[in-house]
């Protein structure tokens, strides 16, 4: 008769936690939250490349957490990827998958195809279940041309002229369904993705501040962050300035600190000193 | 025996049919604040009129001629309500309430004074509640009357 065994671990996914954590849930434990960027980002082909635009805000809740987020991530020389969703997720696949493409370009001696970056990109948020919250536009110009794809958190994409993404992503897409053509100059481009960022920043309260803009062509990439200011901060009216004293000071203490002068030296200062 | 509770306690798939009402409540975002001066009664209303991530108006102030009081209500010298009334009202407590500082004495705030904070405190607030913006409508009440000015805001 052969003895009972147990069987050995063969490595893979435990999911033990989550009928732990659920059952947590429900007995009242709140779960810290994560950053969302609710998000506009958005990407066109035109004539000699691509156009990727993106908003500026990130938010926890109903509040703004940063006012001047860069949403546009580094995959290559030739490859950028803006991101939405949760903060963290979209910065380390964008991150993780830069270095993955950087060791085959080595391999291989080639530059990266956009259409590579994509199937990394698919293949690893599929394998995570839609729990990477991580919804890109991916753009770039390759051996093949410019190329354009929006990933969606659970794996699938798209390949198309124009995209966009995020909570602004409807602002956005109105924009482009409007005045997308095919064989844009860079001008008119470079307009109509900023045209789509700024729908999203207006009309969508996820998104908000900057318009950042990244053109690449077959070979150079212009990183412009901020491509405008759209929303200036406003002007103080008033000044508050506190008496001195104002803070109580609860206990003090003088001492002397020993020290050997090591040399001098006399400089003219070009400003009075503020004593404000 | 066993323990009667057991019985009782459904499967842990199990979950009883649940009943869903229709509520007519949203939440439409907005801050006001009202101050009362030596002299002034000021009341100042952002004009966002939202749901979810979208903006309804951007030019729907939120104050209304007095009726009959409903509810309840407290006689208060400043004070902010809405969805960014946790960044107004510290600065209030400091500016009007004199809090958190030593040998502080209270004076009472001129009215331009006081219109210029609170311009400030809006604009700020602005800043970081994504439901606060677009401009803001401050009334003063006064013994000659009501005056009405609007101010900017942020329209992100």
């Amino acid at each position: 008769m052969a003895a009972p065994c147990v069987e050995p671990s063969k490595g893979g996914f435990s999911f033990e936690n989550c009928t732990r954590n659920a059952r947590l849930e429900q007995m009242g434990l709140k779960f810290p939250k994560a950053y969302k960027t609710g998000t506009t980002i958005a990407g066109i082909i035109y004539k000699d490349g691509v156009v990727l635009g993106a908003d500026t805000r990130a938010t926890e809740d109903t509040v703004v957490a940063d006012k001047n987020c860069a949403k546009i991530h580094y995959i290559s020389d030739n490859i950028y990827c803006c991101g939405a969703g949760t903060a963290a997720d979209t910065e380390m696949t964008t991150l993780m998958i830069s270095a993955q493409l950087e060791l085959h370009r080595l391999a291989t001696g080639r530059a990266p195809r956009v259409c590579t970056a994509n199937r990394l990109l698919k293949q690893m948020l599929f394998r995570y279940q839609g729990y990477i919250g991580a919804a890109l536009v991916l753009g770039g110009v390759d051996a093949t041309g410019p190329n354009l794809y929006s990933i969606w958190p659970h794996g699938s994409t798209d390949k198309l002229p124009y995209v966009t993404m995020g909570s602004g992503s409807l602002a956005a897409m109105a924009t482009f369904e409007d005045r997308f053509k095919p064989n844009m100059s860079k001008e008119e481009a470079m307009k109509l993705v900023r045209d789509a960022i700024a729908a999203g920043i207006f009309n969508d309260l996820g998104s908000g501040s900057n318009v950042d803009l990244c053109v690449i062509t077959k070979d150079k990439v212009e990183y412009i962050r901020p491509h405008e200011v759209a929303n200036a901060k406003g002007v103080k009216q008033g000044r508050y300035l506190y008496k001195r004293g104002t803070t109580a000071v609860l206990s003090s203490e003088t001492k002397k600190v020993e020290f050997d002068v090591i040399g001098t030296e006399v400089k003219t200062s070009a400003q009075p000193m503020d004593t404000q | 025996m066993m323990d009667p509770t057991m019985m009782s306690e459904p499967l842990s798939d199990y979950k009883a049919p649940m009943q869903v009402h229709f509520s007519p409540y949203e939440f439409n975002g907005g801050t006001i604040l009202a101050i009362a001066g030596e002299d002034y009664a000021l009341i100042a209303t952002d004009t966002r009129l939202s749901q979810g991530f979208s903006i309804h108006s951007r030019d729907s102030p939120k104050t209304y001629p007095f009726f009959d009081p409903v509810g309840s209500y407290e006689r208060e010298v400043f004070r902010a309500k809405g969805s960014a009334s946790a960044m107004l009202q510290p600065l209030l407590d400091n500016q009007l309430g004199g809090k958190n500082q030593q040998g502080y004495q209270k004076t009472p705030m001129p009215l331009k004074q006081c219109i210029a904070m609170v311009k400030d405190v809006f604009t700020s607030a602005a800043e970081r509640d994504i439901y606060t913006g677009d401009s803001i409508v401050i009334s003063v009440v006064t013994k000659d009357g009501t005056k009405s000015e609007q101010f900017p805001l942020r329209k992100d």
